[in-house]
């Protein structure tokens, strides 16, 4: 892992893929951070006061993917799979819509981090074959609860926005609350499993 | 409990604090006052502690009748301060009796006029702020006629007989930043123009991010860079090689490559700088 300075008080901690939700743990569980921040393949750190790269670089240095023994909570959310792009990726990827379903509400995702809006968790651990890039021109409404998925991510939208991802279905439980004591209902690092239900 | 009324509110006026902080990992920014200097002397000089809400407003005009007896401060941007029709100096603690009508105005320059009140102004909470997001719409929304605002008595010392008629000087056709290379920097062909050129702040700027207008920086790889947690005062390079500095409200994660971050006080300048401000960037170690 490479830590580099990142303006006077954040470093930019670089990793695999696989090591992110290790890293974030640790991160968090130091209690030295303001914020943490994984991403992709990359965790932000941010302090107050004085803090040493070097400080950071020996927190990282115990962290290693199998750590991950103590993987994340596990939630379930109920769906109607029903989106409005459900045939069109059927289609697309060969697939009956029934198996479309089947392949995603089977695999257990793994919510890896946050962006575009409040509670917008980029879930990964889509099957290949369902892996479609998004659609070419946006959508300037997406309702909140849409399940949809692009590229290798699938996610929830958990606010009325705008969005270019393939809608396959909805879910009427409440993704983001500002007011709640935990406003997102998905952390980075938990899994996360799709349940069909038919209203 | 006392409370203030709005009989006018033209412009983007919204209450800032110090933010919301430990949620960028949930894509929730930080938010707060983007002159945090401004906002911090308006609190100090009335004796509130450090996490006091104050008005922050964008050349915006305002007024409001008071039921109680209040110390204010005005800081920052360039404004005119009337209390029942009377002018008054900004940046020093003032008094306003119960059943007055306090009036600002913006002035010639600068940006972010910061209005504080003893014992501070309360809106929404909202995960540990009152302060209005931009980018998410969460917090208390911004001031409007009618709106009616609560004053708390929480106050944290005396008030200050300090006086600062320089700081209002704010909002200079020239700005230097101190800057200090990010992570990404060696990616950038040309990364060195960045500090050896000027900059121009442009209209599309606001508290999400400022975008200025100059020589096109050029991001080496042809490769998509990986999403990556960003931070307040980030320069980050989109497409169009231009330079947008993120402020309070930036987006929490972003996918183009950030070639440097700018100083708290560089920040605070920006807050305060129009379209055609001139910037030039300093590097910092």
């Amino acid at each position: 892992m490479i830590v580099s300075a990142y303006g006077w008080q954040a470093a930019l901690i670089e990793c695999d893929p696989n090591e992110v939700s290790a890293l974030n743990s640790a991160c968090l569980q130091s209690q030295l951070f303001t914020e943490v921040v994984p991403a992709e393949c990359t965790v932000l750190v941010c302090w107050d006061g004085e803090l040493s790269i070097a400080r950071i670089e020996k927190l990282v240095s115990s962290v290693t993917p199998a750590t991950e023994a103590n993987v994340g909570r596990l939630v379930e959310i109920p769906v109607r799979y029903d989106g409005q792009d459900l045939d069109q990726v059927a289609k697309r990827t060969g697939l009956s819509k029934s198996k479309v379903i089947e392949l995603h509400s089977s695999t257990t995702f793994t919510a890896a981090f946050a962006g575009f809006a409040p509670g917008f968790m980029y879930c990964i651990g889509l099957p290949e074959v369902l892996q479609l890039p998004r659609r070419s021109t946006p959508r300037v409404k997406v309702p909140a609860g849409s399940l949809a998925m692009a590229d290798t991510y699938t996610a929830i939208y958990p606010l009325n926005s705008p969005g270019g991802w393939n809608l396959i279905g909805t879910t009427d439980v409440q993704m983001f609350d500002a007011s709640a004591q935990q406003p997102s209902l998905l952390l980075p690092g938990d899994r996360v499993r799709f349940v069909p239900v038919s209203k | 409990m006392s409370s203030i009324s709005f009989s006018e509110a033209a412009g983007f006026i919204t209450l800032q604090d110090q933010g919301r902080i430990g949620f960028a990992n949930i894509a929730v920014p930080t938010s707060g006052a983007f002159d945090q200097s401004a906002h911090h002397l308006g609190n100090r000089l009335v004796g509130n502690f450090p996490g006091a809400c104050s008005i922050e407003s964008l050349r915006g005009s305002f007024k409001f009748l008071t039921d109680t007896d209040l110390v204010i401060s005005v800081t920052g941007a360039a404004a005119s301060v009337q209390i029942n029709g009377r002018e008054h100096e900004m940046s020093r603690a003032i008094f306003v009796a119960a059943n007055s009508t306090v009036a600002i105005r913006p002035g010639n320059q600068g940006l972010r006029t910061y209005l504080a009140i003893r014992g501070s102004i309360l809106g929404n909470l909202v995960m540990g702020s009152h302060s209005y997001d931009e980018l998410s719409q969460i917090g208390t929304p911004p001031i409007k006629a009618g709106d009616q605002l609560s004053i708390s008595n929480q106050v944290a010392g005396s008030i200050s007989g300090d006086y600062f008629p320089n700081f209002a000087v704010s909002g200079q056709a020239e700005i230097q930043l101190d800057a200090k290379p990010a992570p990404r920097w060696s990616g950038f062909s040309n990364g060195q123009t960045l500090f050896e050129t000027e900059y121009q702040v442009t209209e599309s700027s606001n508290r999400v991010g400022m975008r200025l207008s100059g020589p096109e920086l050029i991001w080496n790889s042809k490769e998509r860079l990986a999403s990556e947690g960003v931070i307040t005062g980030a320069i980050q390079i989109p497409v169009d090689g231009m330079p947008l500095i993120f402020g309070p409200d930036h987006p929490t994660t972003g996918g183009y490559p950030v070639i440097a971050v700018v100083s708290r006080h560089s920040l605070n300048l920006l807050a305060q700088s129009e379209p055609g401000t001139k910037v030039r960037f300093r590097k910092a170690r």
